[in-house]
């Protein structure tokens, strides 16, 4: 019985590694394909490693383009549209799983339908919109939407509320300064790793958006890093080892911070209360 | 939204946890805290008004007209949609789409759950392997779509390398009218099932260890003990999942755009990107709105049936 | 309510225009080029030295890679906020003035000699009333692309300007190799597909005597004629094994590859391959595209062009106007024929030695002048990319052999046909 179970434990994780390298391997030959030259890039037949590795590959796209600039303007969008996406989807969230919120149950629903009006159906109206604001070609059309709360979150947020017991505080509050305090210093601490999950995904969102930005964005100083990534393919030059090169270097920051939050960010998806 | 499926949403959502009890009697206080709920509520008012109920008229309308952006709408009644029962190109979409959900959904959902299982012991390095598998989740489309061509580049991607082991003539891959969607499809799993994946972690973890242990006294193997626990337990998980990756299967618009823009020969133009294509390129917002119309319908058709399946398969612990 | 809603909404994007986008007197200029590329360099360069010699003007760049400068471009224009002046691929400048978003430059370039630059019949005959909705800025024209290492070892005479094509299947033929022996081939005599069709299709098309888009506006690509050009593709293709089938040339890598990676020997090329063809060091020859059955050649131009948005000011205009007029001076075009990209569109510069003569190959640029002296447009009308897009479609299957030739022109007629009675102008 126990080697049985010691060898059933060596198959899992023989099978969780090769998962793990089929996750990674592709990345590894796109690095091999960002150091070629463009001949190499083309040969016949064609080679895995680049001979002889050409690095400038990555200081010439450095040169190319503001990609500084370009990094900067997908960290402030991403940012503020996380920090409004936690903040509002916390308070809605609250409102429906702690508060006696008039037509509860059709707002949830109505959250439902929401999840199934994507960006790309809606940006048409969306568009229209943002122009009468005045809000084209500013950051704004990006973020100010995740301070509206966003279907999922408000989701995942209202689970999390709706597992922390009733205290006593809560059901003696009745004015607004009690209610706040009982969101702001009792339930948000409590739901911390939901937080931390809906600011990751939010994050993550905002980052990789290629629809948008290319929509609303129109100042070469206001781009963002994948449009700017692919600002760098050319009409009839072959560069696609310059473009990967590209690609790769805006992966960069979102590893970090990926990194950097997993392990609020694993420990949240668990303590989600999202198991149905 | 149906009457009904409301009621059932509340039953779904209140079972495993239900709202506390509220010991307070009922009295002055509650207006107040109303409208202090409402005020709690209120980024997501202004969201079902201007980014829900605002599109969806417009749309409606505009659904109706001819209107190229630059001049105003022209009313034309039905002819959009007339237009549309008529349209190969947009079956051909919907043909498309539909065979990309066919793959990706099953697939996606089977791999992340025995990829959780997987996953979910503990082990050395586990936390490094479960973050190898959400690098391609954090990846944009557009790493991804370069990422992809190392692997799926007819000419010096590993695909056909790999292929070459087993005897088995190259392929064209993303290329090819017949593999570009279930090409693509293998991509979005690629990048999507270490998200699904998570979630799923998630349900697992709260499975209580003892069930599986008075099973193996039971002398239940792993596979009976994978099907009789672990697949039931976490059927509220795999129900989310279901309709999250159906949802984003009628979504994939970023990826088709940046990988295949709809080539070869509209082989892999899903809905949406013909949406866009009719809209943004070709000047046709009233027509690109009709379309729109119907991806929602279909959408919603989708998520009511699964909400009606849901029923007989989920199991709330 | 809606109703008004959008219109209202609509006027104003009319109205909207550049102007209040960079402020009181700054010219908008957007261009497509890789960024930081030669071209990307060498247009900044220009614009600077613009701004020097009129220092009342100030200039602010707006640049993409060509397909999100076009997807921008168009959102732009239904924002009311695209550049006071931009470059326009040749083929698209009917969209855009079909949909009234472009100046008739006419009155302008009353100034100008017309003679002195190549284009201009080209652009005029792209609008019904023979209005001159933009200015050339470079031009590319077809030629056929030869490979004179792999002519030299196969021990084929290198094609000449009297080729038919008979002659040009002919040498494809002797030229197909399978160099390795290992029962594929390796080396194919000629590319006859590519998504592109100005360097595959369409001038064959033309060559056998059929058309695409006809004079009155009505498509004709269901003809007797372009049956016998597909039906000789096809043959080079799948018959002979002379060119790779369209599959095949995807699978080598995309039709802009084969040529630069020494994989076909011959390809109907537009002038900007050449850049392609120096980074695989390929030494590269060109003639003129081989003569159909009645003599014709069917060369294609393509003008890329300046346009002037129509919301622009009349002040704006005017600027814009001083930014064409010096972009198609003598020193502007020979600095932009440098990086390789465009024929020059001025004629004393395209006549140069420099231009005709170069010391890097090809060596003999006659070719693509003569060429673009009598080449046709590529079908040009309001809703050109929704056309073409539509034949591409069935053609594509035609030449895969998933569908019958017959069926696919026939559809393809219909469908491209169907695309512009559709199209309802502005105004």
């Amino acid at each position: 019985m126990r080697s049985g179970v010691a060898k059933r434990r060596v198959l899992a994780y023989v099978f969780v590694v090769a998962g793990a390298a089929i996750m990674l391997l592709p990345f590894v030959t796109s690095l091999f394909n960002s150091l070629k030259s463009y001949a190499d890039f083309i040969a016949i037949p064609p080679s895995l490693l680049p001979d002889p590795p050409v690095w400038s590959n990555y200081s010439e796209v450095w040169n190319r383009a503001p990609f500084g600039t370009y990094a900067l303007n997908s960290f402030v969008i991403a940012g503020l549209a996380t920090a409004g996406a936690v903040i509002s989807s916390a308070m809605v969230g609250h409102a429906m799983a702690r508060m006696r919120l008039p037509l509860r149950e059709a707002l949830l629903t109505a959250a439902l339908a929401t999840l199934m009006l994507p960006t790309v159906v809606t940006i048409i109206p969306t568009f229209i919109l943002f122009r009468e604001f005045g809000w084209l070609d500013t950051f704004l059309p990006l973020i100010v939407p995740f301070w509206l709360a966003t279907p999922f979150g408000i989701f995942l947020m209202r689970q999390a509320f709706l597992a922390i017991p009733t205290d006593f505080m809560e059901a003696a509050a009745l004015d607004g300064a009690g209610l706040w305090k009982i969101f702001t210093r009792i339930h948000l601490p409590l739901v911390k790793p939901s937080l931390a999950t809906l600011a990751v995904f939010t994050f993550m969102t905002s980052w990789g958006a290629v629809l948008e930005p290319t929509v609303y964005l129109t100042s070469p100083e206001k781009l963002t890093l994948p449009i700017g990534v692919m600002g760098l393919r050319g009409q009839f030059v072959g560069n696609d080892q310059l473009v990967t090169a590209g690609a790769l270097m805006s992966l960069v920051p979102i590893l970090v911070v990926f990194v950097v939050a997993q392990r609020y960010f694993v420990r949240g998806a668990a303590a989600s209360g999202l198991k149905g | 939204m149906t009457q009904h499926t409301k009621e059932r949403e509340g039953r779904r959502e209140a079972t495993p946890m239900p709202p506390p009890p509220d010991p307070r009697p009922a009295g002055s206080g509650h207006r107040a805290e109303k409208s202090w709920a409402v005020l709690f509520a209120s980024p997501y008012l202004a969201h079902l008004v201007l980014l829900t109920a605002w599109p969806f008229l417009a749309l409606t309308y505009l659904s109706f007209t001819d209107y190229d952006t630059l001049s105003s709408p022209n009313w034309i009644g039905l002819d959009n949609y007339t237009r549309l029962l008529r349209d190969e190109d947009f079956w051909n979409s919907l043909l498309n789409t539909g065979l990309f959900a066919l793959i990706y959904v099953p697939l996606q959902t089977v791999l992340a759950l025995v990829l959780a299982v997987g996953l979910n012991q503990r082990l050395r390095f586990m936390p490094l392997l479960r973050g190898a598998y959400f690098v391609p989740v954090v990846s944009s489309w557009v790493v991804v779509a370069y990422v992809a061509d190392a692997v799926f580049n007819p000419r010096t991607g590993s695909a056909n390398t790999v292929l070459g082991w087993f005897g088995i003539d190259p392929q064209t891959w993303l290329d090819s009218p017949a593999l570009v969607i279930p090409t693509l499809a293998l991509v979005a799993v690629w990048k999507g099932v270490g998200y699904m994946m998570v979630l799923f972690l998630a349900g697992l973890q709260s499975i209580p260890g003892e069930l599986y242990e008075a099973a193996e006294m039971d002398g239940a193997g792993p596979v009976r003990r994978f099907w009789h626990i672990t697949v039931p337990a976490v059927s509220g998980t795999t129900f989310l999942v279901l309709v999250l990756s159906t949802i984003s299967v009628l979504q994939a618009f970023e990826q088709v755009y940046v990988m295949t823009g709809g080539e070869p020969g509209g082989a892999s133009e899903v809905t949406v990107l013909y949406m866009y294509r009719q809209g943004f390129e070709y000047f046709q917002m009233g027509y690109a709105a009709a379309v729109a119309w119907v991806l929602f319908g279909i959408t919603l058709v989708l998520t009511l049936f699964q909400l009606r399946l849901q029923r007989k398969w989920v199991h709330y612990a | 309510m809606l109703a008004t809603a959008v219109a209202l909404t609509a006027t104003s994007a009319c109205g909207g225009g550049g102007d209040d986008a960079a402020g009181g007197d700054v010219l908008t200029l957007g261009y497509y080029a890789e960024a930081g590329g030669p071209a990307d360099g060498t247009m900044r360069a220009l614009v600077e030295e613009f701004t020097k010699a009129n220092p009342g003007i100030k200039v602010k760049i707006e640049t993409a890679d060509y397909d999100e400068f076009y997807k921008r471009l168009r959102t732009q224009l239904a924002g009311g906020k695209a550049p006071d002046v931009w470059l326009s691929d040749g083929v698209l400048v009917q969209e855009f003035a079909g949909r009234n978003s472009l100046r008739d430059l006419t009155p302008y370039a009353a100034g100008l000699n017309l003679a002195d630059y190549y284009g201009i019949d080209l652009i005029k005959k792209g609008d019904p009333q023979g209005r001159l909705f933009a200015f050339p800025q470079g031009a590319q024209s077809t030629a056929l692309f030869y490979n004179k290492a792999i002519f030299a070892k196969a021990g084929v005479e290198p094609p000449t300007a009297d080729w038919t094509y008979d002659d040009l299947l002919a040498a494809a033929k002797k030229l197909t190799r399978d160099t390795n022996g290992d029962g594929k081939t390796d080396i194919y005599g000629f590319r006859a597909h590519s998504p592109s069709f100005v360097e595959s299709w369409w001038p064959m098309v033309k060559a056998f005597g059929g058309d695409v888009l006809a004079d009155d506006g009505k498509i004709a690509i269901d003809s007797p004629q372009s049956r016998a050009a597909f039906t000789w593709m096809n043959r080079a293709m799948h018959e002979e094994r002379a060119a790779p089938d369209p599959v095949t040339t995807e699978a080598l890598g995309k039709s802009q590859i084969l040529f630069p990676s020494g994989i076909v020997a011959m390809q109907f090329g537009i002038y900007a391959r050449i850049q392609t063809a120096a980074q695989g060091k390929i030494d590269t020859g060109v003639v003129p595209l081989p003569k159909g059955p009645d003599g014709r050649r069917g060369d294609l131009a393509n003008v890329n062009s300046w346009v002037i948005n129509r919301a622009a000011s009349e002040a704006k205009a005017e600027s814009a106007w001083k930014w064409i007029k010096f972009f198609a001076g003598e020193g502007p075009q020979t600095k932009w024929m440098s990086i390789g990209e465009a024929i020059p569109i001025n004629r004393k510069v395209a006549q140069s030695a420099a231009f005709l003569r170069p010391s890097t190959p090809p060596t003999d640029r006659k070719p693509f002048i003569d060429a673009l002296d009598t080449a046709d447009d590529l079908g040009l009308n309001p809703v050109w990319s929704e056309y073409t897009a539509a034949i591409t479609k069935q053609v594509t299957g035609a030449l895969s052999r998933r569908i019958g030739i017959d069926e696919a022109l026939r559809t393809a007629q219909a469908d491209a046909q169907a695309a512009i009675d559709r199209f309802r102008p502005a105004g």
